[in-house]
């Protein structure tokens, strides 16, 4: 009887362990989780630099970094990293740090709330249902990242407005998609509750970010075109995803089952705190260019895209040089092409000019349904073409890299060592920020257009003149003045919209 | 000021040379800056492996460095919340004294590093390196140096800087003309500004 007693008393206290070693573990997951949500350095997860890819980075550019390009690239690289470290299946934003990028996995932003789900309640925003043979698709492409994430994509419309669309290759539209940060989402719904009654959005100041310890708001723009069909051997040089697509003209409440691949990426963060320009003189010197800034001045804005979307042409010679048989996706390598962009895009000297009246590259025909002819532009800040570089190149280069060269090395170098990644394949295009002295970064001081603008072959297809509102991301955002500097935001979410997973 | 202090400030040029010309090496550095206010073992590895080593300079048939103090204060600068404006201050000093300085002594009135003057060129990313390239040339070369302090009008100093050429790199015409100018009017303050907001923006 003692015995026993003493047998369940046992038991119990090892249950008793138990439970609490589960409770503990339970409760420490979560707040792991918790932490993890906004990717800031902690003892848990490392903040990586351009060379090492981590799954967290700091909150904000700062110290020596903070008013110069240098700063901005390395932030924006390791952010990149961050963004992109697989996520930790079924917690929404949050990485997962047992492991490290091999391959091909579901990015991090890409589990954030999307624009669609803020708005869900509205019929424009609402996510049609899945088809009943979506999981046989899923089983049908086993070798394409899903752990149960789908994306939903409706979006064709460019931002440059006239329900401008760019259509690829294969004759299929790029879709787009906005995701943004927890923190960009508790910002809109504090100002839901300041404005109870009135649905109208008010000026919503999104939080900066700051140190290790204040996260900021994050928008990432993605640019995604169907390969469902692609050569296996061209798609898997994609990051790839399921997605559930919508076709607002077929009679069905049903989206359609595609896989798609990931060709340009916006990021948009605010991680500016102490840019220190005095805004005190801007009424009294109405026009004055830095005066415009005011309203992006604690944004900053990197892109990425897919190495094969679209070939550097800034002249005659690159057009003779352009590799024909690479998978371009945004670039068409037919002769009947080839001819008209010869007789109509460069002067007598064999110099590109996007302006002349019949050169038909980087323009949008609405008349024309056909695949476009996007040309990638080159910065002069660059001495080699983003699609001419690969690991060897960069580790071994024959002219010197400049700067802006060596940091979008640092993403293709990453990704080759080691264990291989499809992120390898992406390129670095640049990223854009406001300096001490109101002014946009970097400068640039050549007048031809395709060596000046900073833009994205996905997402800003249709460059050709530069003008004041053209020629980079703060150009353009600086008007979001209602906004906050971020145009995708219309008016106020629903409360307690889902995480889009 | 010392000889062993002008040896400082050439010391720095060099390294100023190194980091932009050496994109791996300023990435580096930079990586490093956010960590320095809470990472004792970075600013010692700022230090040593890379500000030290990369201000090597030949001098007869002995290398100098710069001295681990002059190397802390520039460590303890880039890992300052203000450091867009200190870093700016102290390399609109250095280049000023080793480039126009004509007895390279350093001039008695310091600059804000706050802002560049109205009306300063706008140099982009090539003619940031340029500069560099230029001043360093200046601070080493004494015949390039002399024909610049000792030109006699604007038209002659800012011919005597595009003449210039480092790694196929020069100023351009404006550049050249507005610093010619400044030097004529001896506006040393807004000149130091100038050095040294482009002097961060290039090699930091």
């Amino acid at each position: 009887m003692i015995l026993s007693t003493a047998y369940e008393n046992l038991c119990m206290s090892i249950k008793t362990i138990i439970f609490a070693i589960i409770l503990h573990s339970i409760l420490l997951t979560e707040t792991i989780a918790d932490n993890l949500q906004d990717q800031l350095p902690s003892n848990s997860c490392s903040a990586g630099n351009m060379i090492t890819p981590e799954p967290c980075f700091t909150g904000s550019v700062s110290a020596g970094g903070s008013g110069n390009e240098q700063g901005f690239r390395n932030y924006g690289i390791t952010q990149f990293y961050a963004l992109n470290w697989p996520w930790l299946e079924g917690s929404a934003g949050v990485p997962n740090i047992k492991t490290t990028p091999k391959g091909d996995q579901i990015s991090v932003w890409q589990t954030w709330r999307t624009k669609s789900s803020l708005y869900s309640h509205k019929e424009n925003h609402k996510h049609p249902s899945l088809p009943k043979n979506h999981q046989s698709f899923i089983d049908n492409h086993a070798d394409v990242p899903y752990s149960k994430h789908i994306e939903f994509l409706q979006n064709t419309s460019l931002p440059t407005g006239d329900d401008q669309k760019l259509i690829d290759q294969t004759d299929n539209p790029i879709y787009f998609q906005i995701h943004m940060n927890n923190v960009a989402y508790q910002d809109l719904m504090k100002a839901k509750k300041k404005n109870k009654v009135n649905v109208t959005l008010p000026y919503v100041e999104f939080t900066v970010g700051s140190g290790d310890i204040i996260r900021g708001a994050i928008f990432v723009k993605s640019a995604w075109r169907i390969i469902t069909n692609m050569k296996t051997a061209h798609a898997k040089m994609y990051h790839r995803s399921f997605a559930c697509i919508e076709d607002k003209g077929a009679n069905t409440t049903e989206c359609k089952m595609e896989v798609v691949g990931l060709v340009g990426l916006h990021i948009a963060s605010k991680i500016n705190p102490i840019s220190g320009f005095s805004y005190k003189d801007c009424n009294k010197t109405e026009g004055k260019e830095t005066c415009l800034n005011k309203n992006a001045i604690e944004w900053s804005w990197s892109s990425f895209e897919f190495i094969y979307n679209a070939p550097v042409v800034r002249n005659e010679k690159d057009l003779n040089n352009v590799e024909k048989n690479a998978p371009w996706g945004l670039f068409n390598t037919g002769e009947a092409v080839e001819k008209q962009i010869r007789s109509n895009c460069f002067d007598k000297k064999g110099v590109l000019q996007l302006s002349k009246q019949h050169c038909t590259l980087n323009d949008f025909d609405s008349n024309k349904k056909e695949a476009a002819t996007i040309i990638r532009f080159m910065s002069d800040n660059r001495n080699y073409k983003p699609e001419n570089l690969d690991a060897k190149v960069c580790r071994d280069p024959v002219e010197p890299l400049s700067s802006l060269d060596y940091s979008t090395c640092n993403i293709i170098t990453a990704y080759s060592e080691k264990e291989e990644s499809v992120w390898k394949n992406y390129r670095f295009i640049d990223v854009q920020w406001i300096d001490q002295l109101g002014s946009i970064n970097p400068e640039y001081t050549s007048k031809q257009p395709d060596q000046t603008i900073i833009r994205n072959t996905s997402l800003e297809p249709y460059s050709r003149i530069k003008t004041v509102d053209n020629s980079g991301c703060v150009n353009c955002h600086r008007n979001a003045v209602k906004t906050d500097a971020i145009f995708s935001i219309e008016d106020l979410p629903k409360p307690n919209s889902n995480n889009g997973e | 000021m010392s000889k062993q202090s002008l040896i400082n400030d050439l010391c720095c040029m060099q390294l100023l040379y190194a980091q932009a010309t050496e994109p791996s090496l300023r990435a580096m550095t930079n990586s490093l800056y956010p960590e320095l206010q809470s990472k004792p073992e970075a600013r010692k590895k700022l230090r040593d492996s890379y500000y030290i080593p990369n201000s090597k300079v030949p001098i007869r048939s002995t290398e100098v460095t710069m001295s681990k103090d002059y190397a802390d204060n520039l460590v303890q600068i880039s890992g300052a919340p203000a450091a867009n404006i200190l870093v700016n201050q102290t390399l609109g000093e250095v280049a000023y004294r080793c480039a126009f300085s004509k007895d390279r002594q350093a001039p008695f009135v310091l600059a804000a590093g706050e802002s560049v003057p109205a009306g300063a060129p706008t140099l982009d990313e090539q003619q940031q390196q340029s500069l560099v390239l230029i001043l360093w040339r200046l601070a080493f070369d004494d015949d390039k140096r002399q024909s610049v302090n000792n030109a006699k009008d604007k038209n002659e100093k800012s011919g005597a800087l595009l003449d210039i050429e480092v790694d196929g790199q020069s100023l351009n015409q404006d550049t050249c003309d507005w610093l010619a100018g400044q030097l004529v009017d001896a506006k040393i303050v807004d000149i130091k500004n100038f050095l040294g907001f482009y002097l961060y923006k290039a090699t930091w």
